[in-house]
């Protein structure tokens, strides 16, 4: 599977952030996007999720249709539903997913005892961990993480890229990180 | 221990404190009344309240009377209901359809502003007297409901409506989740309002419509007899029951949320 964009341009208020960008994402080789902060990582994350349209140029998805492409998302803040614990979160994004199966990815990154506290009562790091796990089990052809380490430690971080890296299952990786840890198993793609 | 029961028992003296300061309270007002009718000494400009409750006792002896209360409330629940949920589903339509919002904002304008009287009218020419009061209260409750129910689905977080639709969430998890905490924080105080609404409006409508068997009509009949403590009792009747059915709702609401 292959997303290809070509000639992407999008302006917020006559400022371009993104000038004609081309490029191809493809299964199985991981991308992590690096560059400044505002100069348009989210904004092209978004772009490729559907969830920003772009001023000009073409989005192809080969090998499969737009319509059914299953995104799996970390976003740049936490959206998760304050009120579940983080079993349920994960299980209105996966479904088919079994609560066993859950419940042992949890506890390779969060201590057991955390798991069934109301995400609300969670530290960011936490809650920023059910997020990547949420997403590495959501069936899904393309996983796309903005900042996905912010708030985690050196240690806690190495554990979740690892975690992360062991979880592609041959899906599209994107990811934009300020940090160079990605750079080891991900093409780097540097935004100016 | 000794701790635990002197709390227990000055949170007692308290409660009771605060019964018989209500009791107290309402024995003044009610001794006020009854001096007001003495005085006035005409039962046609002021029945007193013991006339009242004589009226009242004399009115729950008859079939008829208990009747109106069953049928006046039946079909006000009814309204009410009705205008419960075509204000969440023509809200909800409005959400997701920009057209139909654009196409249904005059109408519910022209229901919010159009007295309530002149709908009594319409409704009377159209449809007749007995469905009167499920109408009018139907149309009381539907635009506050409509436009809370608009306003809270509004007001729902677009980072959370985005996660649902890019994880593919099922529609009742989207609702249940994204949508109804925002939406019930914005619908519970016009559904408790408009509860009161109902209830005020559809004895109106049928103090003008004047059907058989309805609260309204005792109203009604009460003044043509010039009989000021019958109409005290029904007056009586319409609280309690406007009363009894805002606690209802309010359970239920307190239900729902914790739920």
């Amino acid at each position: 599977m292959k997303i290809i964009l070509n000639n992407i341009c999008k302006s917020y208020d006559g400022r371009k952030v993104l000038d004609n960008f081309c490029y191809e994402f493809i299964s199985d080789a991981p991308v992590v996007i690096e560059g400044e902060s505002g100069i348009g990582k989210t904004t092209l994350l978004r772009i490729i999720t559907g969830l920003e349209k772009p001023d000009s140029g073409e989005i192809i998805f080969e090998g499969i249709s737009r319509e059914s492409v299953r995104f799996a998302p970390v976003f740049q803040e936490i959206r998760l539903i304050d009120k579940l614990d983080a079993v349920s979160n994960i299980k209105l994004a996966a479904r088919e997913v079994s609560d066993d199966d859950i419940y042992s990815n949890l506890n390779s990154l969060i201590p057991s005892e955390e798991l069934r506290k109301k995400v609300r009562d969670l530290s960011g790091g936490t809650r920023r961990r059910v997020e990547i796990v949420r997403a590495s089990l959501s069936p899904s052809d393309v996983l796309i993480m903005d900042e996905p380490l912010t708030g985690l430690d050196d240690d806690n971080a190495a554990k979740v890229v690892s975690y992360i890296k062991d979880n592609l299952s041959g899906r599209i990786f994107i990811t934009s990180s300020h940090s160079d840890i990605f750079e080891a198993f991900c093409t780097v793609l540097s935004l100016k | 221990m000794l701790c635990r029961a002197t709390t227990s028992i000055t949170w007692d003296k308290g409660l009771n404190k605060g019964t018989v300061r209500k009791v107290l309270i309402t024995v003044f007002w009610l001794l006020l009344w009854q001096g007001a009718s003495v005085l006035v000494h005409n039962s046609i400009l002021l029945a007193g309240p013991y006339e009242s409750l004589l009226a009242l006792c004399t009115l729950a002896a008859t079939s008829s009377f208990w009747l109106s209360i069953l049928y006046s409330f039946l079909k006000i629940t009814l309204g009410f209901v009705l205008g419960l949920l075509f204000g969440v589903l023509f809200a909800s339509l409005s959400y997701r359809f920009k057209l139909f919002r654009e196409f249904i904002t005059p109408p519910v304008s022209v229901i919010k502003s159009i007295p309530v009287a002149s709908f009594v009218i319409i409704v009377i020419i159209w449809a007749g007297a007995s469905s009167l009061a499920t109408v009018i209260s139907a149309l009381v409750v539907f635009p506050m409901i409509y436009h809370n129910m608009l306003s809270g689905l509004e007001a729902s977080s677009s980072t959370l409506i985005e996660m649902g639709r890019l994880f593919r969430f099922r529609f009742i998890d989207k609702a249940r989740y994204i949508y109804f905490p925002q939406v019930l924080s914005h619908l519970q105080s016009a559904i408790l309002i408009s509860s009161g609404m109902a209830f005020k409006s559809g004895i109106a409508a049928e103090v003008i419509g004047r059907p058989l068997h309805s609260i309204g009509n005792g109203l009604y009949l009460s003044k043509i007899s010039l009989a000021t403590a019958d109409l005290f009792a029904w007056t009586f009747c319409a609280v309690i029951l406007a009363y009894l059915f805002e606690k209802a709702v309010s359970l239920i609401l307190k239900k729902v949320s914790a739920a």
